[in-house]
């Protein structure tokens, strides 16, 4: 077994090559009396042409984590109780509504997840694709600004003819191209893909995903991959973070938490994925359910469905391990020295 | 479209014939006709018989129906009994400051309702939201005769400000019957302003908005109330076209000489050329501004177009 580096973060100097830099975020959503703890001390960071997958089950926290860096976690209900977000070196957190304007939709901006909603039905694609350019390039013409959505509905992949129709007129895989079109109008530093193929049929998804990647070469655009398929993550992510009840369990490079999986989630993520070479295999979800969020137990969130929880898992959180100097886990198992999950003991 | 448009004017042919048969019923049930209102105690049976002939009153309901509806299919909406005017011209002259009444009361009803709607949808719950919901439920029930009495108190005779009734003074006499008009109109389109932009509001469209970097004063007043307005649209342009069927109490208050007015005194007086003439024409209009609020439907929610088409298409598959 290798040594377990536990590594007090040294303070760093701020990377230009990092485009989005997340600390210790907690985001709670206020409803009626109940406080629900949707993100609980979360750090991401993303750097210049990378992609990190943000992997977890619904309700883990991932789309509000993405909102946030945004600063669009809808507010009443949700606060942002503490932390930091940088956009490429900009504290969004702490801006004025003008400033945030001039960031939004030209340093970060985000994919929804779904693209039956996400367009305005009463606008045609071509203006709202022009709005994201004409706001962030004031001087701009408006026919100018609708040549350019022409043109971006063409790196999509879709006829320039079509700019004036309506999102109705388009099919779901078309809509969600318009979707990723209007993202990438002003060149971001920062794409937030929020489960972009999700609510799209397969084939469409594998082409969508395609042009993605494709973009991303050509853009340089450091992207956030917000997932639940692990094969989405396996095929097109350098870094993966796992998030359980609005916590980060595990991250690292995308070798490290695939082949040197450390989570005992993570394992149960994996176990849950059909084997393709014993079809017969039966599944082996991971039972019980994800916490009530909004009474999370006091010890590892994870702990009433983990089969290697202890009572001290039960009792305490647990503190932050470093494997390398990537590759993070929050496990309390780890603290006894010759704990391995099964997957680990397999390999 | 046009030839939905051309659908709906026909269908205006089977409604007129409806109205006015309807009125004709109507008015040969009810007691005493417009000779009874001439007669006095001197005249002899004969006398009144000759009267009653000489408005053709001696014939038959149906058969009277059938001579008005010839008349009418030549253009003709028939001579006033009262004025011996030609009802057509008397319209005339009064549809204008019906008009002028309907749209004064409808650019103040938009004009407050439509703010304060948005306002209160975006602060649900909040007191101002609590207030207006009080203040809508007043204005719903607040009759509208004690209302206009009461501003006339107010403002003309305790203060002199505006005129207490006729059309006189140009826009200044306008003002006190426009509110008066308005102030119901107000509260219901406030509400279906209100309930439609929660409605928007929760639209993951406004968040791709937002995202885009889109100020919000823009994301509410072009990205949400865009999409709000087909409620707010079909309710206004509705109470704009009651306006020029039901502001008889308010004109009647205001001594406004507007067309429902008109209609009122003919029907006491059992004015028929009048009273099925004036309504005939406010049918058209009334349909009119209907088929107007379906053609905007399209302007504002391209949606409604492609429902068009693809119903023509249908047709023709079919």
């Amino acid at each position: 077994m290798e040594k377990t580096i536990n590594a007090t973060a040294a303070v760093k100097k701020e990377d230009p090559e990092v485009v989005l830099s997340i600390k210790n975020l907690t985001v709670q959503f206020k409803i009626e009396k109940e406080i629900v703890e949707a993100v609980n001390d979360v750090s991401i960071e993303l750097k210049k042409g990378k992609t990190l997958g943000l992997v977890g089950e619904t309700g883990a926290g991932k789309t509000t984590t993405a909102l946030a860096a945004l600063n669009l976690v809808p507010n009443p209900p949700g606060i942002i109780k503490s932390g930091e977000i940088r956009v490429c070196g900009k504290d969004v957190l702490h801006m004025k509504k003008k400033e945030l304007e001039k960031v939004r939709g030209y340093d970060i901006a985000m994919i929804f997840q779904d693209p039956m909603s996400s367009l305005n039905p009463v606008f045609t694609v071509g203006y709202q694709i022009a709005e994201s350019i004409r706001i962030h390039n004031p001087g701009m013409k408006k026919e100018e600004a609708f040549e350019k959505a022409k043109d971006m509905l063409e790196v999509v992949g879709i006829d320039r003819a079509r700019a004036n129709e309506y999102p109705h007129q388009f099919s779901g895989g078309m809509k969600q191209r318009v979707v990723i079109a209007i993202a990438l109008a002003c060149d971001p530093q920062v794409l937030i893909a929020d489960e972009p193929t999700t609510a799209l049929d397969v084939t469409i998804q594998a082409q969508v995903m395609d042009m993605m990647r494709d973009l991303k070469e050509k853009y340089g655009t450091g992207t956030i991959m917000i997932t639940h398929d692990l094969g989405i993550v396996a095929e097109s992510c350098d870094d993966v973070a796992v998030m359980y009840a609005g916590r980060i369990v595990e991250q690292g490079t995308l070798d490290e938490v695939f082949n040197d999986t450390r989570h005992p989630y993570t394992e149960g993520l994996f176990n849950s994925l059909p084997n393709i070479k014993n079809r017969a295999a039966k599944l082996h979800p991971i039972k019980g359910l994800m916490p009530d969020p909004t009474n999370l137990p006091k010890g590892c969130a994870f702990a009433p469905r983990c089969k290697y929880a202890t009572d001290a898992c039960r009792e305490r959180q647990p503190s932050t391990r470093h494997f390398s100097e990537t590759h993070i886990v929050r496990c309390t198992a780890y603290d006894d020295p010759d704990f391995m999950i099964e997957r680990s003991r397999k390999s | 479209m046009l030839k939905y448009t051309l659908k709906r004017i026909l269908l205006l042919i089977p409604t007129i014939i409806g109205i006015s048969l309807f009125i004709f019923l109507a008015m040969e049930a009810a007691s005493g006709d417009f000779v009874s209102t001439l007669i006095t105690e001197e005249m002899t049976d004969e006398e009144v018989h000759a009267l009653r002939a000489s408005y053709g009153l001696d014939k038959p309901v149906l058969e009277r129906y059938v001579d008005y509806m010839w008349n009418l299919l030549h253009g003709d909406l028939g001579t006033s009994y009262t004025s011996r005017m030609p009802v057509m011209e008397l319209f005339m002259q009064k549809i204008g400051n019906t008009t002028m009444l309907a749209v004064a009361s409808t650019i103040v009803c938009i004009l407050i309702s439509i703010p304060l709607g948005i306002f209160a949808a975006r602060h649900r719950g909040s007191i101002f939201d609590n207030i207006s919901n009080v203040l809508g439920v007043l204005g719903l029930s607040i009759p509208n005769f004690w209302l206009g009495l009461m501003l006339i108190v107010w403002f003309s005779v305790q203060r002199s400000w505006l005129p207490p009734g006729g059309n006189d003074d140009g826009i200044l006499s306008v003002i006190l019957p426009a509110i008066t008009v308005g102030t119901g109109h107000t509260a219901i389109l406030m509400r279906t302003t209100r309930s439609a932009m929660l409605d928007t509001l929760r639209q993951d469209y406004l968040r791709t908005a937002r995202a885009k970097g889109v100020s919000e004063r823009k994301v509410i007043n072009v990205h949400a109330l865009r999409n709000a307005m087909i409620p707010i649209l079909s309710v206004a342009l509705t109470q704009f076209a009651g306006c020029f069927g039901g502001a008889a109490l308010t004109e009647t208050v205001f001594g406004w000489p507007g067309v429902g007015k008109m209609v009122v005194d003919a029907v006491k007086q059992r004015d028929i050329p009048l009273a099925c003439g004036t309504l005939i024409m406010k049918c058209i209009i009334i349909s009119l501004i209907g088929l107007a609020t379906d053609l905007l439907y399209v302007v504002v929610d391209p949606r409604v177009k492609t429902q068009f088409a693809s119903a023509k298409r249908g047709k023709r598959n079919g």
